[in-house]
């Protein structure tokens, strides 16, 4: 009985001992039953719904750019990306042998993408519908194709630095960038519950994130404005061969922008083939020294601040002495004499501004240099401006005072020289500019809506109107007589600026030359800005090169809008001059000749005198007519073998009259400005030899 | 159904003389009565029919999905299309492209600047044409 209470209660106790040990391990499961579906539901509940789901990205398009019209300038289409699927290719070197001809890409390199431990991987993305269809006609095992958005601009480079251009997955540069955020819209995502091979359980869509298409810009940019001021722009570049030329066109009322452009640019379909200098818009990332047109700072607030007389007399002796330092006039030492200051600004004489800035004093200049925007950003909705750079009041000695007051030692943008003018025509007041006049999105409700807005004003509008009623004077009898159109009262100021080295130092021969305009007087519609950077052929003034370049686009703008004339043209009669006697002259003498005439000057050859010239002095032309003249270092035509100049930028008339003289043949080809010869220029030919040349609008040798 | 019949044919069989007719078998509680058995029928329909209505009403769900699946799908095509039209046409319209066909088609020429003639509003109604409304 004794053996059998020990055991009995040896069983009891270990009967106990499972009984706790039983107890315990459920309380143990049961805690981590707590702990994992109370403390950690979440987390792991998240976890479980990525293994669980699969999701699919829906792309929507990014939004198209319009101009103030509805144009389209950049539109979005879909395309296919070719994509490989390396589990599933059979022959990976066959795949890629076959692959590289249509994707352009090394079979090499693509045997590698082909072998990589990968799921999928992109081959080519966004490639162009005739490659895609080859190679799904190749119907090779494991490459398949998904769809994504491509940018497209059907101008091909018009406004290309406006827009910018689109990298592989987001904006580089222009609008495209400075939008982003509206233009790209958002992502979309199917999810759905798959089993383990990734396939979707049929009816089971759990959560659908609809794709929000982008929404569309419309530009203030006027399509039309832009074709022309690019065509002449393209003509200049051929006319004048300089390292770079500007134009913005804007609507000094509101501050909108209608045109605005560089030449070189690029194409941005191509965007990595052109040099990154020319994605940016020049004329509002670029500040240089402005000269003369810088003039019209100093002028406005002498008048508003009751310093300036037009009636007072002024003695030009060809300098000023400031500081120790002889600052010369333009006129290279000759001096204007004794003129009214109203002749003074005509002549855009260098003394007589600095006289108006001493009586000003740095502090009133300087004042009314800031109220006009200079040394700030505009506030214009692009990447990148330039604030441009001038002198803090602390750092304004006499000669400080003395430059600043006619455009040399301060560093401006076109697009703030621009709104300055705006300010002057207008009333005095100072826009913000702008590029994006509304946004809407992809149903056509606009959700954003610019409207033009004051930022101060600067002067009175009696001041305005007198500065205004100047700049009419400039183009009526001063240098910019090569801007005026019959029939319209344009108000303008060219200016001729020495270009800064990257020493701080004057280059020699270097010049930016320039022309500020707008018109009709009375109620400003328009106003132009053009820069002609480093011009090597033709003479190297504003009256020269900016103010007829102006003229040509303000033309036809005014036609386009249908800005009609304000007042009778004058008889033609009226407007003829005789063409004076060239030969034996250089290049400036003739320019200075020319320039008092309203006539031209363009250049044909190389050398240092004019031995021949188109038309013959004592002729009868109009005003504005272009005066072609031969160049050589002997003072007669040259005869035998010479090397044929560059005709590139010339009418076939003018290129019939300088053949002509010297006795080659032309046989023509096409119609507009000559683009391209055979032989080429510098080749050299004998009289009697045909010469080929190939005239179309500039703007064909872009594409 | 089975022992509800027996149990009727017991009932109209004749009792042998001194026996106490027992109580009516257990049996008897369970048989339908003729209105109970039509209600069940009826709700056997009834959950058919609704079986049936749920199945037609997912299957049209699943088909209207279809349609509309197919509908997005072509409603994304047309968009497509529009998309790839409006560059086209904007292509086709680009004045470089209308200026290069006029000068190399057409043969046309800007106009020198002595063929040109600007008129003022004021010029033209002494010309005798009327002013523009």
């Amino acid at each position: 009985m004794g053996d059998l209470s020990v055991s009995q209660v040896a069983v009891r106790k270990k009967l106990l001992a499972m009984f706790f040990f039983i107890i315990a391990f459920t309380l143990s499961l049961v805690g981590r039953l707590a702990w994992i579906q109370i403390v950690r539901a979440d987390e792991l509940y998240d976890q479980a719904w990525d293994q669980w789901n699969r999701s699919i990205p829906t792309r929507s398009p990014r939004g198209s750019i319009y101009d103030r019209h509805g144009r389209l300038l950049a539109g979005s289409n879909t395309v296919e990306t070719v994509v490989a699927l390396p589990p599933r290719i059979e022959d990976p070197r066959l795949t890629a042998e076959l692959l590289a001809p249509l994707l352009e890409m090394s079979a090499d390199e693509l045997y590698r993408l082909v072998t990589m431990h990968r799921h999928s991987i992109y081959l080519k993305r966004k490639v162009e519908p005739e490659v895609s269809q080859a190679v799904r006609n190749l119907e090779l095992p494991g490459i398949v194709f998904t769809t994504e958005g491509k940018r497209y601009y059907p101008n091909g480079t018009l406004a290309s630095q406006i827009l910018g251009f689109v990298g592989m997955d987001q904006a580089w540069a222009g609008v495209e960038v400075y939008y982003e955020d509206y233009l790209k819209g958002r992502e979309g995502r199917i999810l759905f519950p798959s089993d383990a091979r990734g396939r979707q359980i049929p009816h089971e869509v759990r959560r659908y994130v609809l794709p929000k298409d982008g929404m569309n810009l419309y530009l203030t940019v006027d399509e039309t404005i832009q074709y022309i001021v690019e065509r002449e722009l393209a003509r200049a570049m051929l006319e004048f061969q300089p390292r770079q030329a500007m134009v913005i066109v804007a609507d000094p009322r509101t501050g909108a922008i209608l045109a605005a452009a560089a030449k070189p640019d690029f194409d941005p379909l191509r965007y990595g083939d052109f040099d990154e200098k020319y994605w940016p818009l020049a004329p509002a990332t670029q500040s240089f020294e402005p000269g003369s047109t810088f003039k019209m700072t100093t002028l406005a607030a002498s008048i508003e601040e009751g310093l300036y007389n037009e009636n007072e007399y002024f003695f030009c002796t060809g300098y000023a002495s400031v500081a120790g330092h002889n600052i010369g006039c333009w006129t290279a030492g000759r001096g204007h004499g004794s003129i009214s200051y109203l002749l003074a600004v005509e002549s855009s004489c260098n003394p007589a501004f600095i006289n108006l800035g001493q009586r000003l004093g740095k502090e009133k200049l300087f004042q009314y240099i800031n109220a006009f925007g200079y040394g700030q950003k505009t506030g214009l909705d692009y990447p990148g401006e330039s604030a441009g750079l001038v002198f803090n009041l602390s750092q304004v000695g006499p000669l400080e005072l003395a430059t600043s007051s006619f455009g040399q030692g301060v560093s401006v943008t076109p697009l703030q020289q621009v709104m300055a003018v705006s300010a002057m025509a207008n009333g005095g007041y100072l826009m913000k500019p702008y590029l994006v006049r509304e946004i809407r999105d992809s149903d056509g409700s606009v959700v954003y809506e610019r409207k033009p807005e004051v930022v101060r004003q600067v002067i009175s509008r009696e001041t305005s109107q007198k500065i205004t009623w100047i700049m009419e004077n400039v183009v009526l009898k001063g240098s910019g007589i090569n801007a005026g159109i019959e029939g319209y009262r344009i108000a303008g100021k060219t200016g001729t600026a020495q270009k800064v080295g990257p020493g701080g130092t004057y280059i020699g021969g270097e010049y930016i030359v320039s022309f500020i305009g707008f018109v009709p007087i009375g109620d400003p519609q328009v106003i132009i800005y053009v820069a002609v950077d480093g011009a090597t052929r033709g003479a190297q003034w504003g009256s020269q090169i900016a103010a007829p370049i102006s003229r040509r686009i303000m033309v036809d703008v005014l036609n386009y809008l249908q800005i009609a004339p304000s007042e009778r043209p004058p008889l033609p009669e009226a407007r003829l001059v005789e063409v004076p006697e060239l030969f034996e002259l250089t290049v400036n003498e003739a320019a200075a000749l020319l320039d008092t005439q309203g006539l031209l000057l363009r250049l044909v050859g190389e050398g240092q005198y004019i031995v021949n010239q188109t038309p013959k002095a004592g002729a009868k032309v109009p005003q504005q007519t272009q005066i072609v003249v031969y160049l050589g270092d002997s003072k007669a035509l040259p005869g035998g073998a010479i090397g044929l100049p560059d005709l590139r930028g010339f009418t076939a008339r003018e290129v019939g009259d300088v053949l002509n003289w010297l006795g080659l043949h032309l046989a023509a080809e096409g119609s507009g400005v000559a683009v391209g010869q055979e032989p080429a220029a510098g080749t050299p030919v004998q009289r009697g030899d045909l010469i080929k040349v190939y005239f179309s609008s500039p703007l064909e040798l872009e594409r | 159904m089975l022992q509800a019949g027996n149990a009727a044919l017991r009932e109209r069989q004749p009792l042998p003389p001194g026996r106490i007719a027992a109580p009516a078998p257990r049996a008897r509680a369970r048989t339908f009565a003729p209105g109970k058995k039509g209600v069940l029928v009826l709700l056997l329909f009834s959950c058919f029919l609704l079986g049936l209505a749920i199945i037609g009403q997912y299957s049209s769900m699943v088909a209207l999905q279809y349609r509309l699946g197919r509908a997005e799908a072509r409603l994304a095509a047309l968009r497509d299309d529009y998309r790839h039209l409006e560059l086209e046409a904007a292509r086709l319209g680009s004045l470089a492209r209308i200026e290069l066909l006029a000068r190399s088609e057409l043969g046309m020429r800007e106009p020198e600047s002595d063929q040109l003639k600007i008129l003022t509003a004021s010029s033209s109604r002494e010309n005798g044409a009327k002013p523009k409304e």
